[in-house]
């Protein structure tokens, strides 16, 4: 309870993450061959192969992958463009906090699907809608986020930091930001997850193209082991993309990493 | 050393009149300064001394010019205080070097608005600084990493590294636990000896008052006025000796005597709950 797991050689935490993943597969090996699970429902492990093959070399969802991944980067990277400047100066200035709280808690409560008929119907259903999507389904939130991060900086910081001789320009750049940061860079890593959900949602409606246009066309034509390919495939896009912003976040705030699990 | 203090002695560094805040939180008004008057020395060590929430703190803030009084003037070297930061630097007692910086760094942040030095000089200060307080060797730690007493000595030498007309200390030791906190205080009387740089330092510890100070204002519990001025007569260089001598523990018993009623009116206010 409550150790951060000092002295832990590495091969215990290994086996300890991979565990899981061992104990799932014996459970589908078991549905399969000791419960005879039909494959219209669950597909065999042993045609997963094949499936994923397939997937590659005859139906090209790498052209889907490619689409998807570029549809969630431009998303996020647009929310995060107008979520940081915004939620810094909410956090920062009382009087921006209460003009734009009210109507970002009010935006922010509704869910995201409720705005692909309306954008569909202004942007069409080609890339430029898909990422509207995402951008309406983080931008939101993470202004928020960050600007908790922006208002849990110590007070105390900023009276220092006048002490020494800094205009309130620099309050903002050399206390608030730095300080904020790591925080803020948490609320990215939560952020991209969401963009992947409302990704997916986005082209299960109104798509032609994008990984989950591909799990709608597999499940039409009852290509099972292809949906637990595809959807086995945006898990590890997901695993990927937070493994390295969680090493980015270890590489550019070490002050920030002491009594850390991660 | 002595000598350069009382010749400097004649100009006034801080001079508070008929100074008076009052805090107006949800349960009513807070009286927290009453007819504060006082004139510290230029080159003058000293100490605000008073028990705890009397008020001492404000004092320092105000001439700092974190917090404006509500009534009555502060003038430093006969100016108003103008923006926080131009004249005063301050040590806090809650650690508020940047956890983001390195040592090195901390004490570099306030030069870049001080001094009009390359960044090479900067440098080459920030060193001097951190060598001053002892932290040579820790000039590239982050500050999570280094003990509370360490963490105090990377802001004092920020403080000190901007070179300020006065530096102001609000109970710095307060956080650290007795031995270090003695043994920081031996620090600092060896850095201040060496400077002629007027301090003004908060502290409810008696003792602490009567080993760093040149001249100690006791103050009054809530709201804080000023109840006695003391000369402090060891001479300098002093060192932690000075405990053991018949004069130390007659001067700080004394001390005790002029603050028992006022902590008593204090702890009885404190048991009725609401403070006013």
């Amino acid at each position: 309870m409550g150790d951060i797991g000092k002295g832990q050689p590495r091969w215990s935490r290994i086996f300890l993450g991979l565990f899981p993943f061992g104990v799932g597969t014996v459970i589908w090996l078991m549905l399969v061959h000791v419960f005879a699970v039909k494959p219209v429902f669950l597909p065999a492990l042993e045609d997963m192969p094949r499936a994923i093959w397939g997937m590659f070399a005859e139906q090209g969802i790498g052209t889907d992958i490619l689409i998807s991944c570029f549809r969630v980067v431009a998303g996020f990277i647009a929310a995060v463009l107008l979520a940081t400047p915004l939620g810094v100066l909410m956090g920062y200035n009382l009087r921006v906090h209460q003009l734009f709280e009210p109507i970002i808690g009010f935006i922010r409560y509704m869910p995201v699907p409720v705005f692909i008929p309306l954008c569909i119907l202004w942007f069409g259903s080609g890339d430029m809608e898909k990422v509207i999507i995402i951008f309406m389904g983080a931008f939101f939130q993470l202004t928020l986020m960050v600007q908790d991060a922006a208002q849990a900086v110590r007070r105390d910081f900023y009276e220092a930091a006048t002490m020494l001789g800094a205009p309130p320009p620099a309050l903002v750049f050399r206390v608030l930001w730095p300080a904020a940061l790591p925080q803020i860079f948490d609320s990215y890593r939560v952020c991209i997850g969401w963009a992947w959900t409302y990704l997916i949602v986005a082209e299960i409606v109104g798509a032609r193209t994008g990984v989950g246009f591909y799990i709608i066309k597999a499940q039409r034509y009852l290509m099972v082991p292809q949906i637990f390919a595809a959807m086995t495939l945006i898990g590890m896009l997901g695993m990927t993309t937070d493994l390295l912003l969680g090493g980015m976040h270890r590489r550019f705030f070490p002050w920030a990493e002491r009594n850390n699990h991660s | 050393m002595d000598d350069g203090r009382s010749a400097a002695r004649v100009q006034q560094a801080v001079r508070l009149r008929q100074l008076s805040k009052i805090y107006h939180g949800r349960d009513g008004p807070l009286t927290a300064l009453q007819g504060f008057n006082c004139d510290i020395a230029e080159g003058e060590f000293a100490i605000i001394l008073g028990p705890s929430g009397c008020g001492k703190s404000t004092v320092v803030r105000i001439i700092a010019g974190l917090e404006q009084p509500s009534s009555g003037t502060v003038l430093i070297h006969d100016e108003p205080v103008g923006e926080p930061g131009k004249r005063c630097s301050m040590v806090f007692q809650s650690y508020t070097s940047f956890p983001w910086l390195t040592v090195l760094e901390n004490i570099e942040f306030g030069l870049r608005y001080s001094a009009n030095g390359t960044e090479q000089e900067r440098r080459v200060r920030a060193r001097e600084f951190a060598s001053v307080v002892g932290l040579a060797q820790f000039e590239n730690a982050y500050i999570n990493q280094l003990s509370g007493g360490m963490k105090q000595r990377v802001a004092i030498a920020s403080a000190l590294a901007i070179d300020p007309a006065i530096l102001l200390m609000d109970e710095p030791f307060g956080a650290l636990d007795s031995q270090t906190r003695m043994a920081m205080q031996e620090q600092l009387l060896k850095i201040t000896e060496e400077s002629d740089k007027t301090v003004v330092f908060v502290t409810h510890d008696i003792e602490e008052a009567l080993l760093l100070g040149d001249r100690i204002y006791v103050c009054t519990a809530r709201p804080a006025s000023i109840l006695a001025e003391l000369d402090v007569p060891f001479p300098y260089p002093r060192s932690s000796a000075v405990r053991n001598q018949k004069k130390f523990m007659d001067m700080k018993y004394e001390i005790f005597h002029l603050l028992r009623n006022d902590v008593y009116t204090q702890m009885l206010e404190a048991g009725s709950g609401r403070h006013r």
